[in-house]
């Protein structure tokens, strides 16, 4: 069942066109992941997902119906998780929780049970009576996930979750995020660390000027590309020759010699490593090491978007 | 209920403003009403100090100044050119009165021999211009007014009996009762003072109370997260506004109930018009105040310019309003710019509520009070366009946009 469905969407901020022709379809059950650098548009395709924003065209499905900003009974169904901490800081841990949960389920003993499960899910149990200011940065994001999932919802939107979080809480909230999925959440997780896209998403979405600029999953996404292999190999002494003919092999796209170690870059192929070291051998070059590794993520992004993520 | 509930709760997490701006604003307003002096009438009576020197021997002259010298403080003073010189430089006497010698004979003589012109006098010298003195004055000359009737008209009394006669005649005192009319005259001048200041109080505690509440729930990432739950646009911002009424009615309670806790004993003679008018006054500056703050809280979230711009704009508003300095002391361009003020307004409906006389308000005080609203209103209105202004620049849904459905795909 798709659960998110966006059409042609278009927004602009004046002369910037911030999305355009957006398109995107989220099935149910899944992490969808959207990368892309900073100021690519991910914030602003979710804030038009849950109508915090106007846009200029486009059409915008969730659970299968129209979304607009008067429909209650979608937005009941929804969790938002913003990348800025939004919590009160007159409230303590609990309170803040209850507040958000409180918008979503209007039974006061359902509400406690559901705030109890959120505060132990996020791990803040010595935490409920403390004010988001006494907070470390990773409690306060844990606040802030707590705050988004305590009503249990079907769909929930994380944006930017782990930004300026040390590693330990990125690590714990990854695993949550995971664990809210097998629980029955669809996610829907923007960021723009590439390691984090990988190690959770099941369906990655590259973005960047507000457009979709490839989607599928990780294997998918490789596969699209032309980028293969990396293989690196130490090489006690290379002659020029040498050099020149591996440069000339049809499937490497560049070669370097630095340091002795040899690099190469190469195509997708079945043979390339065998290809390599074959011509080595032939050519009586002692060799070392090798290492090998298959083309990843970043290198799909680089060569679709011809730059590195920004941070 | 959770918004109204939470920012309910925001309100009271703040003591300190609670504490500064409501309790120790309004101490100090009722210090500084206290600080006006306010004597009962029948308690009060200035009693001037009084010398006479009397060279006449006879019993006029004596009785004379037995008069002079009752209920008042004797200053004994020699009757040398230095020691009356010595008492005018250091007003040690009020009044000095001089029976020249001779004075008893001379002014039955004369009296009855038709001579006014020739009608001796006594010399005064007055140190002050007060009341007391004039009045002082007054007596000396009823006293031998009295007398010379007396004489002419009992051509064959002795001066024992003019004496006796005039004593009598002079000693009548009018029956006089201090009667509470109630037209709040004999209210209090200090809890008017207490309700000037309390302009300041009621607009700083109320505008930054008010402000604060509105900026949390205005924050960005608060908005958005309110704004993408079930709970409508409409009843959030209805609770919010509940919320500010309340915590506006706290701050309006409290600064009313110690005015008149304080200064209600000295109250008996006002009508129900004169109090209703004052509480109406202080509910319409208090609205005034929670516009104001609604104002600033579409502005900035910021706390420290809420608290700056709710103190500059109480301060110099209270100014212009004369709640610091009665305007009558000031120059007409001020009172020109305190009538663009809506302190001016609420002063004015004070004066105004002051003078009712029965159960219901003057129509001035209810103008007055009218003026205050629309300014709160004016005010209330700019902060609504602010905010929409604010939110059309985010490219943000603003609640009541007709474009509420997501249009088909081009």
């Amino acid at each position: 069942m798709t659960i998110v469905n966006v059409e042609n969407l278009v927004k602009r901020y004046s002369d910037v066109v911030a999305l355009d022709h957006f398109n995107l379809q989220i099935e149910a059950g899944e992490v969808f992941g959207l990368l892309g650098p900073n100021g690519s548009g991910k914030t602003t395709a979710i804030n038009c997902m849950l109508q915090l924003l106007s846009f200029d065209k486009g059409s915008i499905e969730l659970f299968g119906q129209p979304m607009a900003p008067t429909r209650y009974d979608l937005k009941r169904r929804v969790g938002v998780v913003p990348q800025e901490i939004a919590v009160f800081d007159e409230l303590n841990v609990r309170e803040n929780i209850d507040y958000f949960c409180g918008l979503y389920v209007d039974s006061g003993a359902e509400r406690a049970k559901l705030v109890d499960e959120a505060i132990e899910f996020v791990g803040l149990q010595d935490y409920v009576r403390f004010r988001p200011k006494k907070l470390s940065g990773g409690l306060k994001r844990r606040l802030n996930i707590a705050c988004g999932i305590a009503h249990k919802p079907e769909l929930v939107f994380f944006d930017e979750p782990t930004v300026a979080v040390d590693p330990q809480s990125r690590n714990s909230i990854l695993e949550g995020i995971l664990r809210l999925n097998r629980e029955g959440m669809t996610v829907v997780y923007t960021s723009h660390y590439m390691e984090e896209v990988e190690q959770i998403c099941s369906r990655i979405m590259i973005m960047d000027h507000g457009r979709s600029l490839a989607c599928g999953t990780q294997d998918e996404l490789v596969r699209m590309v032309s980028t293969g292999e990396k293989v690196e190999i130490e090489v006690a002494d290379l002659s020029r020759e040498a050099l020149g003919a591996l440069d000339s092999l049809a499937f490497v796209r560049r070669v370097e010699y630095d340091d002795k170690v040899l690099k190469l870059l190469c195509d997708n192929g079945p043979h390339n490593l065998a290809s390599v070291l074959g011509l080595l051998q032939e050519r009586n070059v002692a060799f070392g090491r090798v290492y090998s590794e298959p083309p990843t993520l970043n290198d799909v992004f680089l060569e679709i978007t011809g730059k590195e993520l920004r941070d | 209920m959770q918004v109204f509930k939470t920012a309910i709760k925001s309100f009271f997490r703040h003591p300190i403003y609670l504490l500064v701006y409501v309790v120790w604003l309004s101490c100090m307003g009722l210090f500084m009403g206290m600080s006006v002096n306010e004597l009962p009438a029948d308690e009060y009576y200035e009693r001037p100090s009084v010398a006479v020197i009397n060279r006449d021997e006879g019993e006029l002259a004596q009785a004379l100044e037995s008069f002079l010298l009752e209920d008042v403080d004797v200053v004994e003073l020699a009757d040398s050119e230095r020691a009356l010189q010595d008492a005018v430089m250091q007003q040690r006497a009020h009044y000095i009165a001089i029976i020249p010698e001779g004075f008893t004979d001379s002014f039955l003589s004369t009296v009855r021999a038709g001579d006014e012109s020739a009608l001796p006098s006594i010399q005064t010298v007055e140190t002050s211009s007060a009341a007391a003195i004039v009045m002082m004055d007054n007596l000396a000359n009823e006293y031998l007014n009295v007398a010379r009737s007396y004489a002419l008209a009992i051509p064959d009394a002795g001066v024992s009996e003019i004496v006796e006669r005039t004593g009598k005649a002079m000693g009548h005192e009018a029956d006089v009762r201090v009667v509470n009319i109630d037209n709040g005259s004999s209210f209090s001048g200090g809890m008017m003072l207490y309700l000037k200041f309390a302009s300041y109080t009621l607009l700083l505690s109320i505008a930054v109370c008010s402000a604060l509440i509105l900026a949390q729930f205005g924050r960005d990432e608060v908005r958005k997260r309110n704004l993408s739950s079930p709970l409508s646009v409409l009843s959030t911002n209805l609770q919010l506004g509940a919320a500010c009424l309340v915590m506006m009615l706290i701050c309006w309670a409290f600064v009313a109930a110690l005015g008149f806790a304080v200064y209600g004993g000295r109250m008996e003679g006002m009508s129900p018009g004169a109090v209703t008018g004052l509480l109406g006054a202080l509910l319409c500056y208090a609205l005034f105040g929670l516009a104001f703050g609604f104002l600033v809280g579409q502005m900035t979230h910021n706390e420290l310019i809420m608290n700056a711009a709710a103190n500059i704009t109480g301060l110099v508003l209270s100014f212009l309003g004369g709640a610091w300095v009665p305007l009558d002391l000031v120059g007409e361009p001020i009172v020109t710019l305190a009538k663009f003020t809506p302190t001016y307004y609420y002063i004015e409906a004070l004066n105004s509520s002051f003078e009712a006389t029965g159960a219901a308000l003057p129509a001035g005080a209810l103008a007055n009070m009218g003026v205050v609203l629309l300014f709160a209103m004016a005010l209330f209105a700019i902060g609504l366009a602010i905010g929409r202004l604010r939110l059309a620049r985010m490219g943000a849904w603003n609640g009541s946009s007709t474009r509420a459905l997501s249009r088909p795909a081009a």
